[in-house]
C-alpha cells in the first residue's frame, strides 16, 4: 500500500504547508545569537547527495516555533515556518539539483518565551558524487534471543517510502534476516529465513532458490552472507551462537560463538568449498570478498573457553587468497590488522568497492559490537596501509554495522548516538582524497526527536535499483519444505 | 411506513437492559480484561501512526477500534464503550435483519450476534477493531441496499470490495455475503451479478495479500487474530438466512410464540455472558493490572482472598508479600510452582501473556537489565507490538538509571497519548529534579541498582540476585527471593550458605519458612549443637519439626496424614511438592 500511503503523505505535508503558510508569523524584535542553531537530527555542516530526501529538522529545545530560510549559493530558496521544518520535497529536490557541488545555507530563527532569536546560518554542502537508489535493512526490536514482528525493509533515498521487502508474517514462527546484495545488485540477493521452515533464499538474475547450506562437514547453515563480485559464489561464516547477560546495566548483553567457521557457496555448482585454514579451532567469522575477487577478508580469533574467558576473544583483520576459476583458497592467512596486540577486537570488515579501503568495527573484544559501546568505526587504507578511528563519524556510543555505496563515494552506519538504546542509520561521505564528512541522519518525515519506533536498524545494504522479490514463490517454495541441498 | 408502539416499546425495552446489562457484566464481572486491553495498546496522536495503519487491511476498524482501546484506562469507561458498541451492534443487527425480511422477531434475533460478540470482548486478542469491522460492514450493507437503481448498486458493489477490504478487512465478507443473499431473496434482478461479487470478493484477498504481506489465512482474517472471533457474523448471516426464508411469515407471530422467542433468547443471553466469566484470567488481570496502577494493598488482599494455583498468581502475591516484608514468613501459604512463582519464565516456550508482565519483580528488585529485557519482549509479543504499560516501565528503567536519553525515548512517546501524558510529565519532574528526595521511590530504586558485573543466563536467577546483594547488601527484596528461590528449587546446600552469608544476625528473628528449612538442613546434615544454637530458632517452630519429623516416619511418605497437621509449612513443600 505504499502507494496510498505516500498520497497520503503528500496530502497531509500540503495541507500542513498551507495551514502553516496561512498561519505564518511576522518576525519582530528579532535578537542576533552568536551560536549555531540546536537542531535536532543535527543537519549543520554536513555533506549530502544531491537526491537525498529532505533533511527535515526541528529545534531541539523548548522553542514555540522556528522560522527556515534555506538558500542555495547556486541560486533558489526555500522558506518555511512552523513548529518543525518540514520541507517540501519538491522545493527541495529541485534546489539541491541547482546546487549540486554547491551549498545550501540555512537560517534558524526560533521563537522562545521572551520572542525570536536568529542564530548563526549553517552550511549544508551539496556532494557531486551520486548516491545508490536506497537502503535495504532490517527492523527488528532489540528482543534478545526471541524474536516477535520484524522484517526487511527497502527505503528509497530520494523520499521517505519505505517498503517492505519480507516480513516474518509470511512463514509463521520465523525470523527473517541477513540479506545481502552483490555490491549493491539487487538482481542478486541472499538473505535467511530461520524457524521450522526456514531456508536461506538465493536470488540470481531473475531465479530463486531455497537452498540448504547445512551439510555433513559445516557448523550450521551459514550466517553473514558476502557475494563475490562475479555472482557466482557467496561466502558464508557458520557460527554456533550464545548469548548470555551482565548484571550491571551499562553492558546489558553479551553474544559469543562457541565455535565459528568460514565456507564459500558456489551458486553453479551447487557446492560448498572451503579450507582448513578456515575451519581451525580458532573462530573465524565475517566473510567479505575483496572487490576483485581475488581475496578473502575475514575475521580471525585464537580459541578461548566460553563464555569464561570472554574478554580474551580478540579478532584480528585476516585475509586468504581465493581462486575464482577453481574455487579453491590460499595456502596462507595474512594479518592485515593485529588488533589483538592493540587489545582490541575487529567486526563487519567491509572493503570499498573501488579497493582502496576496508572500513570495520573495533571493540574492546568480542565479535557482536552492537552491544559495545566503545565500538567504533576505523579505516584501513589499503594503498598507504594507514589504519584509523573515524573520529569524524564516531561518538560516544555505539558504532556497528556499516556498508558501501556503489561508488565507494559514501557508507551507511548503525549508531546508538540518539537514545542508547536503538540502532539508527547515519551516512558520510568520503571524497577521492580520503577526507570523510560529518555524518548525518537518514532523513526522516517528522524531524522531531519523537520516534515512534520500538525497532532498531539492523544491517544497512545500500542497492542500486529496487529489489524486487516474488514473496508467492517464496512463501510457497518455503511451505512446500524443498530445498536445494548444497554438497 | 407504520410504526407500531408495541415495537418501539418492546426495542427500547431490549436496548435498555442490553446496555445495563452488559454495563453491569464488564464494569464488575470482567473490568480487568478491558484494562487490559488499553495496557496492550499505545495511542498516538502523531501522523506517522495514522499511517501505519494503512500497512495492513482493514485500516478504518483498526484506527477507531484502537482510538477507542485507550478510553478503557479509565475506570468504568471500558463497560461503557463495550455497552455502546453492542447496543450499536444490535441496533445494526436489527436493521439488517429488517431489511431482510425478518418482521416482529428482528429485535430478539438481533441480540444473538451481539451476544456472540459478548462471548469474546473479554478474551486478550479480540481488539475494539473487530466489532468496528462488523458495524462497518452492516451500515455499508444498509447504504448498499438503499440504492434503487439496479446498475448503481452493481457498480457500489463491486467498487466495495476493494474499498471495504482496505477498511474494514474481513468485515468486507460480512458485507458481500449479506449483499449476495439481498440480492438473490430480495430485490431478484441482480443474482447473477452478486455472484460475481461473491466470487470477486473471496478472490480478493488472496490476490492482494502481498501487498499486505500477510499470509492467506491471515488475509482472508485480518483484523481477527483467530477464525472463532467471527462467530457474530456467522451468527448474523445464519439469521439472515432464517430472516428471508422466512420473510413470508413475518405477520404470523403470536404473543405465545413471541413469548418462547424471548425465553430462549434470555437464556442463551445469560449463558453467553456466562460462559465468557473466566474468573481465573480476571483475577490474575486483577492482580497485574491493580499491580500497574500500584495498587500494592488491594494486590496483597486479592491475592490472600482468592489463593489461586497458578504460577501468575503466585508472582504477584509474592511481590505484594515481599514489599511488606512477609516473603520468608509466610511463603508457603500460597500456591508455589517451584521457581515459576518468583520470576516468570522469559524463553521462546514461554507465552506472551506471561513474558508481559515478567518485568515487574526484576523493576522491583532492581535488576534493571533484566527488567529490560521482559519489558521489551513484552511489548513486542503483545498484539500489536506496542504497548503503553511496557513503555511507561521501561521509561520508569531508565529513569532509576538515570540514563535521560533513554527515558526521554519513551517520555516523549507518552507526551503524544491521551492519558498517559501527564505520568509522563511527573517522571520528567523526576528525572531533572535537584532535590532527589522528593522522589523517594526513585531514590529506593537507585539504591538497589547492580554496580558489580558478572555474566548469567537470562534463567540464572540467583546470579542475577547475588549481583544485587554483592551491590547493596541491604537489598531485602532481593535476599528474600534470593532465599525464596532456592527453597522453592529444594536446592538446600545454596538455601544455607546464602542464608548465611545474606540474612544471618546473631539473635535476630528467622521468619518461618527460612527456620523450617533451615531445621531440615542442619537435621539432615547432622549439624551440632553448637551451630545449632547459632540461629534463632523459635521453640515452637523446633518442637513441631519433632512432631513433624516423627508424623511424617510414622506414615511412610503418605501425604494426607502429615497435610492435615503440617500444610502450609516447608517441611510439607519439601518432602511432597514435585519442582520441575
Amino acid at each position: 500500500m505504499r502507494t496510498i500511503k505516500e498520497y497520503l503523505r503528500i496530502g497531509i505535508a500540503a495541507l500542513a504547508l498551507c495551514l502553516l503558510t496561512a498561519c505564518a508569523e511576522q518576525l519582530k524584535d528579532v535578537r542576533e545569537v552568536m551560536e549555531l542553531p540546536a537542531i535536532y537530527p543535527d543537519y549543520t555542516g554536513v555533506t549530502i547527495p544531491a537526491t537525498l530526501a529532505p533533511l527535515n529538522f526541528s529545534y531541539d529545545g523548548p522553542a514555540e516555533r522556528i522560522d527556515v530560510v534555506i538558500e542555495g549559493t547556486r541560486g533558489g530558496k526555500i522558506h518555511l515556518q512552523g513548529k518543525t521544518a518540514r520541507i517540501p520535497a519538491a522545493k527541495w529536490q529541485s534546489l539541491l539539483q541547482q546546487n549540486k557541488g554547491g551549498q545550501l545555507n540555512v537560517t534558524v530563527v526560533a521563537k522562545f518565551d521572551d520572542g525570536w532569536r536568529r542564530f548563526v546560518p549553517f552550511p549544508i554542502y551539496i556532494s557531486d558524487a551520486p548516491i545508490d537508489y536506497g537502503l535495504v535493512y532490517r527492523l527488528v526490536a532489540p528482543g534478545y534471543e526471541v524474536y516477535s514482528q520484524m522484517g526487511i525493509y527497502e527505503r528509497d533515498l530520494s523520499s521517505f517510502s519505505q517498503k517492505p521487502l519480507i516480513e516474518n508474517t509470511l512463514i509463521a514462527s520465523s525470523c527473517v534476516n541477513c540479506h545481502s546484495f552483490r555490491q549493491t545488485d539487487s538482481e542478486y540477493v541472499s538473505l535467511h529465513v530461520r524457524g521450522k521452515q526456514g531456508g536461506t533464499v538465493l536470488k540470481t538474475n531473475g531465479e530463486t532458490d531455497i537452498l540448504d547450506l547445512k551439510t555433513a562437514e559445516t557448523l550450521g547453515r551459514g550466517v553473514y552472507p558476502y557475494w563475490h563480485p562475479s555472482g557466482r559464489f557467496v561466502a558464508y561464516s557458520q557460527n554456533d551462537t550464545r548469548q548470555v547477560f551482565h548484571a550491571r546495566d551499562d553492558k546489558r548483553v553479551e553474544v559469543f560463538d562457541l565455535s565459528s567457521d568460514l565456507t564459500v557457496y558456489d551458486v553453479v555448482n551447487n557446492k560448498i568449498l572451503t579450507s582448513p585454514l578456515l575451519s581451525t579451532p580458532g573462530f573465524e567469522t565475517y566473510p567479505a570478498f575483496s572487490p576483485d575477487g581475488q581475496s578473502l577478508y575475514f575475521c580471525l580469533a585464537d580459541f578461548q573457553n566460553m563464555p569464561a574467558a570472554y574478554t580474551d576473544v580478540q579478532y584480528n583483520l585476516c585475509r586468504i587468497a581465493f581462486d575464482a576459476e577453481t574455487g579453491r583458497f590460499g595456502e596462507q592467512v595474512d594479518t592485515l590488522v593485529c588488533a589483538a596486540a592493540m587489545g582490541k577486537s575487529v567486526s563487519f570488515p567491509r572493503p570499498s568497492y573501488d579497493g582502496k579501503y576496508i572500513l570495520y568495527t573495533l571493540a574492546d573484544y568480542g565479535n557482536f559490537s552492537i552491544w559495545h559501546k566503545e565500538a567504533d568505526l576505523w579505516l584501513l587504507d589499503l594503498r598507504t596501509g594507514e589504519n584509523r578511528p573515524l573520529t569524524e563519524v564516531n561518538s560516544d556510543d555505539t558504532e556497528s554495522y556499516h556498508s558501501w555505496s556503489s561508488n565507494s563515494r559514501w557508507f551507511v552506519f548503525s549508531s546508538r548516538r540518539d537514545d542508547g538504546l536503538y540502532t539508527r542509520l547515519y551516512l558520510a561521505s568520503i571524497d577521492a582524497d580520503g577526507k570523510v564528512t560529518k555524518p548525518f541522519k537518514l532523513p526522516q518525515q517528522d524531524g522531531r526527536r519523537q520516534d515512534p519506533s520500538f525497532y532498531s536498524f539492523n544491517i544497512p545494504e545500500f542497492t542500486a535499483a529496487p529489489v524486487e522479490l516474488d514473496l508467492r514463490e517464496i512463501e510457497r517454495d518455503l511451505l512446500s519444505g524443498k530445498r536445494r541441498k548444497a554438497e | 411506513m407504520k410504526i407500531d408502539a408495541k415495537d418501539i416499546v418492546v426495542s427500547l425495552l431490549i436496548a435498555i437492559l442490553l446496555v445495563m446489562g452488559s454495563f453491569l457484566f464488564f464494569q464488575f464481572a470482567q473490568p480487568y480484561a478491558l484494562f487490559f486491553k488499553e495496557q496492550t495498546q499505545l495511542f498516538l496522536f502523531t501522523s506517522e501512526y495514522f499511517l501505519s495503519y494503512l500497512d495492513k487491511p482493514g485500516t478504518l476498524a483498526c484506527l477507531v477500534g484502537d482510538f477507542l482501546t485507550q478510553f478503557l484506562y479509565l475506570r468504568g469507561a471500558g463497560a461503557l464503550v463495550v455497552s455502546l458498541f453492542l447496543l450499536l451492534e444490535w441496533i445494526m443487527a436489527f436493521a439488517v435483519l429488517k431489511r431482510l425480511g425478518c418482521g416482529t422477531l428482528a429485535p430478539l434475533w438481533a441480540l444473538l450476534p451481539v451476544f456472540a460478540e459478548g462471548l469474546f470482548l473479554a478474551q486478550l486478542y479480540y481488539t475494539l477493531a473487530i466489532p468496528v469491522t462488523w458495524l462497518l460492514a452492516m451500515g455499508s450493507f444498509l447504504c448498499y441496499s438503499a440504492i434503487r437503481r439496479r446498475w448503481l448498486a452493481l457498480l457500489a458493489g463491486i467498487v466495495s470490495v476493494p474499498f471495504l477490504y482496505s477498511l474494514t478487512g474481513a468485515g468486507m465478507f460480512l458485507f458481500v455475503l449479506l449483499l449476495f443473499l439481498y440480492e438473490i431473496y430480495r430485490r431478484r434482478g441482480l443474482a447473477g451479478a452478486a455472484l460475481l461479487i461473491l466470487v470477486f470478493a473471496a478472490a480478493y484477498p488472496y490476490l492482494i495479500r502481498s501487498l499486505y504481506l500477510l499470509t492467506a489465512t491471515q488475509a482472508y482474517l485480518y483484523p481477527l487474530a483467530q477464525g472463532r472471533y467471527g462467530l457474530s457474523a456467522v451468527v448474523l448471516l445464519l439469521l439472515a438466512v432464517i430472516a428471508v426464508a422466512l420473510s413470508s411469515q413475518r405477520d404470523k407471530v403470536t404473543a405465545r410464540t413471541f413469548s418462547f422467542h424471548v425465553l430462549w433468547i434470555l437464556i442463551l443471553g445469560i449463558a453467553s455472558f456466562v460462559f465468557a466469566v473466566d474468573k481465573e484470567r480476571e483475577t490474575n488481570l486483577a492482580l497485574a493490572s491493580e499491580a500497574y496502577f500500584g495498587n500494592w494493598e488491594r494486590v496483597y488482599d486479592l491475592a490472600e482472598k482468592e489463593k489461586q494455583p497458578n504460577a501468575l498468581a503466585t508472582y504477584y502475591a509474592n511481590i505484594s508479600l515481599s514489599r511488606r516484608g512477609e516473603l520468608g514468613d509466610r511463603l508457603m501459604e500460597f500456591y508455589q510452582p517451584g521457581g515459576a512463582g518468583l520470576f516468570l519464565p522469559v524463553n521462546p516456550e514461554a507465552n506472551w501473556f506471561t513474558i508481559f508482565f515478567s518485568s515487574d519483580v526484576h523493576y522491583y528488585l532492581g535488576d534493571m537489565n533484566m527488567a529490560q529485557h521482559s519489558a521489551m519482549l513484552g511489548m513486542i509479543f503483545s498484539p500489536r507490538h506496542r504497548s503503553s504499560r511496557m513503555v511507561k516501565r521501561l521509561a520508569e528503567i531508565h529513569l532509576a538509571l538515570g540514563d535521560s536519553a533513554a527515558a526521554e525515548k519513551y517520555l516523549r512517546l507518552l507526551d503524544a497519548t491521551l492519558y498517559h501524558k501527564k505520568w509522563a510529565a511527573r517522571m520528567r519532574d523526576a528525572l531533572y529534579s535537584e532535590q532527589p528526595g522528593d522522589y523517594p521511590w526513585l531514590t529506593q530504586q537507585k539504591e538497589r541498582l547492580t554496580t558489580t558485573d558478572r555474566l548469567r543466563r537470562a534463567a540464572d536467577y540467583p546470579a542475577a540476585l547475588e549481583a544485587l546483594l554483592e551491590s547493596n547488601p541491604e537489598n531485602l527484596p532481593a535476599r528474600d527471593y534470593l532465599l525464596s528461590y532456592h527453597l522453592l528449587t529444594k536446592n538446600m546446600p545454596a538455601f544455607k550458605a546464602a542464608f548465611d552469608r545474606y540474612a544471618k544476625t546473631k539473635g535476630a528473628y528467622i521468619p518461618r519458612a527460612y527456620s523450617e528449612a533451615l531445621l531440615i538442613y542442619l537435621a539432615a546434615t547432622n549439624a551440632s549443637e553448637k551451630e545449632f544454637k547459632t540461629y534463632t530458632f523459635d521453640e515452637a517452630v523446633v518442637k513441631a519439626f519433632a512432631e513433624y519429623t516423627a508424623l511424617y516416619e510414622e506414615m511412610k511418605g503418605r501425604l494426607e496424614p502429615v497435610r492435615e497437621r503440617f500444610e502450609g509449612t516447608y517441611w510439607m513443600y519439601y518432602h511432597f511438592a514435585e519442582v520441575n
